[in-house]
């Protein structure tokens, strides 16, 4: 496991060069004379002294930029994978559970329907049926404006409640509002892609044999599906679910576009419209390099939750 | 005694190739449905490309609702839009722009990556090495991130939004082509050794390739999917396809604008894009399963 | 009263574009203390059966029968927990692979205790002298060593011992084992057919092993009985099939058996033409018939399994005429 680790550790390293290699690109492509007349190494130990370029546009430096605007993409991620995991992961283990009955079949489709929606679609539908005819939660933004809350933490639901105006709890429900139709478009894709592959992993490991000694013992459902087929199912699950966080940030990207989130998706297609170049290549080389650490972690969690590759060495002998 | 006359069964029940392929692909009407509405998009893209429709923009035919409202006409199938265009009409032009480059695309990265998956495959070690860990950074940038990546280098438009999404399937069909043919080389060699005298290159290429093309062919349909929408992402932001392109993205982005008095002019071109990727998902379904039941026998 | 009592069992499986019949009629009769084998090819619906048996297949399956029961009690119909316990209590099965019947993410210790919690041992310390009692009876050391690892650390011959102590916990009165030691080294395969045979010899359990080794189940077995694409097609005492068979098939495969290869010169050994049919495909009426070398007009008719005064038979001429 040490050595995977390490391994592990090398591949981000060079996955980061990679990716810092792609960044000054981006900001050499700027084509209008920009005074970025660095040479990739200044870039480099720029970034290691904590300078990532300051903006033509705003004049601020542009990591302050980015860091405003994270906790607001992390909420909405945080949130959305949470629900994608609640309903996608139950629902796999059901339609594995019901293989071959209506049931199945129901959630099947379901979830390649779901999964076939382009998710710019699915919040503009969201948006004309629920917030715009049936007016049942706001259209856009993250909170209404006429309430006033101290930007503590970034995360909009922290900072409502532990807000000391009056109007805290209003704010929060608020906050709340304003999160449903984001969340639930953001959380529907990974949804959908979780529960087909929750199914088919759970399919392959029940029927194994250490499934059928786990019924001969006389346990019950819960015994046989959580405790055996799931705790089995989750290794080429993780590594699989570990696909997913390149999908989520590119669905976050839209969904904050539509939603008017102010998140660092937004704040990316901003640069690209403003020809902001310095945010532009500060913004791909940190999201990139963070999908990239998240991968690894996910690649290790996976290599973790597996006896064989977790603990090789053999305890007993002979 | 009576030998095996009596009995006319036998190992050529079997049928052949083709029929049960098709036996198998059609046990779920969806696949053939699936095929069925590709083929008539395809046939469409390719048709409009070649009619001229003029549409042009009308004040006097602004947001008329779709001919099975009350409002609607039989002259505008499916309605028009605020600009007074014809939505089904745009929605045909669109088509080939949407679909069309959604093919090329894809088309353009199955062919380059085969290929460098083969030169991988082949020179192995540092080559290989290389080859696969570009390809890993590649696959861990947000497809969207991508574009906006070489968008910002080349600059917006359609064909630029078609070499992004072409970049960002690119890792996949390396990966599926190094893993497969290494494997099948493993089992060639075998053979090889037994027939010793025949060029190995000439066997890797019938016998390689062969075991290679279903898993490849599988991984086409999910890159068409994926570029489809893709490539209406990147018109909708306005990256790939510019307004006034009848690209089905594009469409959508214009169409946002009159969304809360006309929502069908923001919902029939998303309709285009989910039916599209549907029969595809459910075509590649189909095709699954008869890659699944042919490696079991 | 039987032990364990099997009439008409027949299972389907659905398949695109209908079902399949992976076993047909499949009868059994099993008293106390019996040693029971069961031959038949890949196919043949022998695993089927037993899993069937122990209620396996309730939810991939279509299971019937005239008559399914064990110690008097209906496995059919069973539904509630404690009659789900009685079952599994009373009979155990060991399956071919011992790598892949134990869960690859728990250690043994875990596995065994989850085994000794369903049937009654409450307390820890129970256990804990219940586990290191089982894993001597079935002659492992290091049993610390052991307990502690997880699957893939231990050698397959270890692992069926494993299997075969689980096998046990509940003290059953019946149990099956489907081949046990196909997948193990030659050198383990005896080792752990006579530890089978003692264990099962000193609990006056009774057995049902299914085996491709027709000298082993010749010297083990008190009864046996031959399968083929689902159907019994014969059973009865082994000492009465193994030295004068009835059935085509029973005759062909001990005629191929090594031991039993006459070196007398032409020879006229009728053997069986052609490959065991897929059971999509089934010929019509006796499913040898294309294959047999005796087989006749009549043989388009399906034949049935009838009791001949010693041996159930299911063929229309049956070799050496009827005994009744």
């Amino acid at each position: 496991m040490i050595k995977l680790i390490f391994r592990q550790i090398f591949f981000v390293l060079v996955s980061f060069t990679g990716v810092t290699l792609i960044s000054y690109m981006v900001l050499n492509s700027a084509d209008h004379g920009a005074n970025t007349s660095l040479s990739y190494w200044q870039y480099i130990s720029n970034i290691f002294k904590g300078d990532f370029g300051t903006s033509l546009v705003t004049a601020e430096p542009t990591i302050n930029s980015f860091l405003l605007h994270l906790p607001a993409s992390l909420e909405l991620v945080l949130l959305s994978s949470i629900l994608a995991l609640l309903v996608g992961l139950p629902l796999g283990v059901i339609a594995a559970k019901y293989h071959r009955t209506p049931i199945d079949t129901i959630i099947n489709n379901i979830s390649i329907t779901a999964y076939s929606m382009p998710i710019f679609w699915w919040a503009i539908l969201l948006i004309v049926y629920i917030a715009i005819e049936f007016q049942l939660t706001p259209v856009a933004g993250r909170l209404n404006f006429i309430y006033d809350i101290e930007p503590v933490t970034g995360f909009m639901l922290i900072d409502t409640f532990i807000s000391d105006q009056s109007y805290r709890m209003e704010a929060f429900f608020d906050a709340i509002n304003h999160l449903i139709l984001p969340v639930i478009t953001l959380a529907t894709l990974p949804a959908a892609i979780i529960c087909r592959m929750t199914r088919q992993t759970m399919l392959t490991t029940l029927n194994a044999d250490y499934i059928k000694t786990a019924q001969a013992k006389g346990l019950n459902g819960f015994g046989i599906y959580w405790i055996h087929g799931l705790r089995n199912a989750l290794i080429p699950l993780t590594n699989m679910l570990g696909l997913q966080v390149s999908t989520l940030m590119t669905g976050a990207i839209l969904t904050e576009y539509i939603f008017s989130w102010p998140g660092i998706g937004k704040w990316l297609l901003d640069a690209l419209s403003q020809t902001d170049y310095q945010a532009l290549s500060t913004g791909i080389l940190i999201t990139t390099s963070m999908v990239i650490l998240i991968n690894a972690v996910i690649e290790l969690l996976g290599f973790w939750l597996n006896p064989q590759t977790k603990s090789s060495k053999r305890i007993y002998h002979g | 005694m009576v030998s095996v006359q009596l009995y006319s069964q036998s190992s050529a029940q079997e049928n052949s190739g083709l029929q049960s392929r098709w036996a198998i692909f059609s046990s779920k009407s969806s696949a053939v449905l699936g095929l069925l509405i590709l083929c008539i998009i395809f046939i469409l893209s390719l048709s409009s490309l070649f009619i001229d429709s003029s549409n042009t923009n009308s004040l006097s035919t602004q947001l008329i609702p779709p001919s099975w409202h009350e409002q609607g006409t039989s002259e505008h199938l499916l309605g028009t839009d605020l600009l007074g265009r014809d939505i089904f009409s745009r929605l045909l032009e669109g088509a080939p722009l949407t679909f069309g480059i959604s093919l090329l695309s894809v088309t353009f990265a199955l062919l380059v990556g085969v290929g460098l998956g083969l030169v991988a495959a082949f020179y192995r070690k540092h080559v290989q090495l290389a080859v696969m860990r570009s390809m890993d950074i590649i696959f861990a940038i947000p497809s969207l991130v991508l574009a906006i990546i070489v968008v910002s280098i080349l600059g917006p438009g359609l064909v630029n939004a078609g070499l992004a999404v072409a970049i960002v399937l690119l890792p996949n069909f390396v990966r599926t082509t190094i893993s497969h043919v290494i494997e099948e080389m493993n089992k060639a060699y075998v053979d090889a050794a037994k027939l010793d005298g025949a060029t190995p290159s000439r066997i890797l290429l019938k016998s390689v390739f062969p075991n290679v093309a279903a898993p490849l062919t599988l991984q086409t349909t999910i890159a068409l999917s994926t570029a489809i929408v893709d490539i209406a992402a990147l018109g909708f932001l306005g990256l790939g396809a510019q307004a006034p392109q009848p690209e089905w993205g594009a469409m959508l982005a214009e169409a946002r604008t009159s969304m809360h008095i006309a929502p069908w002019v923001v919902t029939l071109p998303g309709l285009a894009i989910l039916i599209t990727v549907l029969s595809i998902n459910f075509f590649g379904d189909g095709l699954n399963r008869i890659i699944n039941n042919k490696m079991r026998h | 009263m039987a032990l364990l009592q099997v009439e008409n069992l027949c299972v389907e499986f659905p398949v695109s574009g209908g079902t399949v019949k992976a076993l047909d009629n499949f009868s059994l009769r099993v008293e106390a203390g019996a040693y029971h084998g069961i031959f038949g090819d890949s196919g043949s619906g022998k695993s089927i059966a037993m899993l069937a048996i122990m209620d396996l297949l309730r939810n991939s399956a279509s299971v019937t029968a005239d008559q399914l029961s064990l110690k008097g009690n209906d496995i059919l119909t069973i539904s509630t927990k404690e009659q789900r316990q009685s079952l599994y209590q009373a009979v155990s099965i060991i399956f071919q692979e011992p790598e892949n019947s134990l869960n690859p993410c728990y250690r043994i210790a875990r596995q065994l205790d989850e085994t000794l919690k369903i049937h009654g041992y409450t307390s820890r310390k129970e256990r804990k002298l219940r586990r290191a009692e089982l894993l001597a009876d079935v002659g492992l050391q290091q049993i610390d060593a052991i307990l502690d690892s997880y699957p893939h650390q231990l050698t397959s011959g270890i692992l069926q011992r494993i299997m075969i102590a689980n096998a046990l916990a509940s003290d059953p009165m019946l149990l099956i084992a489907d081949e046990p030691t196909t997948s193990l080294d030659l050198s383990e395969q005896q080792k752990i057919m006579k530890l089978l045979n003692d264990l099962v010899k000193s609990r006056n359990m009774a057995m049902v092993l299914i085996s491709h080794d027709l000298e082993l189940l010749k010297q083990q077995t008190d009864f046996v009985t031959v399968m083929y694409c689902g159907q019994v097609i014969e059973s009865g005492p082994s000492a009465l099939i193994f030295d004068n068979p009835k059935h085509p098939y029973t005759e062909a495969i001990l005629n191929s058996a090594p031991s039993n290869w006459n070196l007398a010169p032409k020879s006229s050994v009728p053997s069986l033409a052609g490959s065991t049919p897929s059971l999509h495909h089934l010929p019509v009426g006796c499913y040898l018939g294309p294959r047999c070398p005796y087989a006749e007009a009549k043989c388009v008719q399906a034949p049935h399994a009838w009791f001949d005064g010693s041996r159930l038979v299911r063929c229309h001429f049956p070799i050496g005429g009827r005994d009744d």
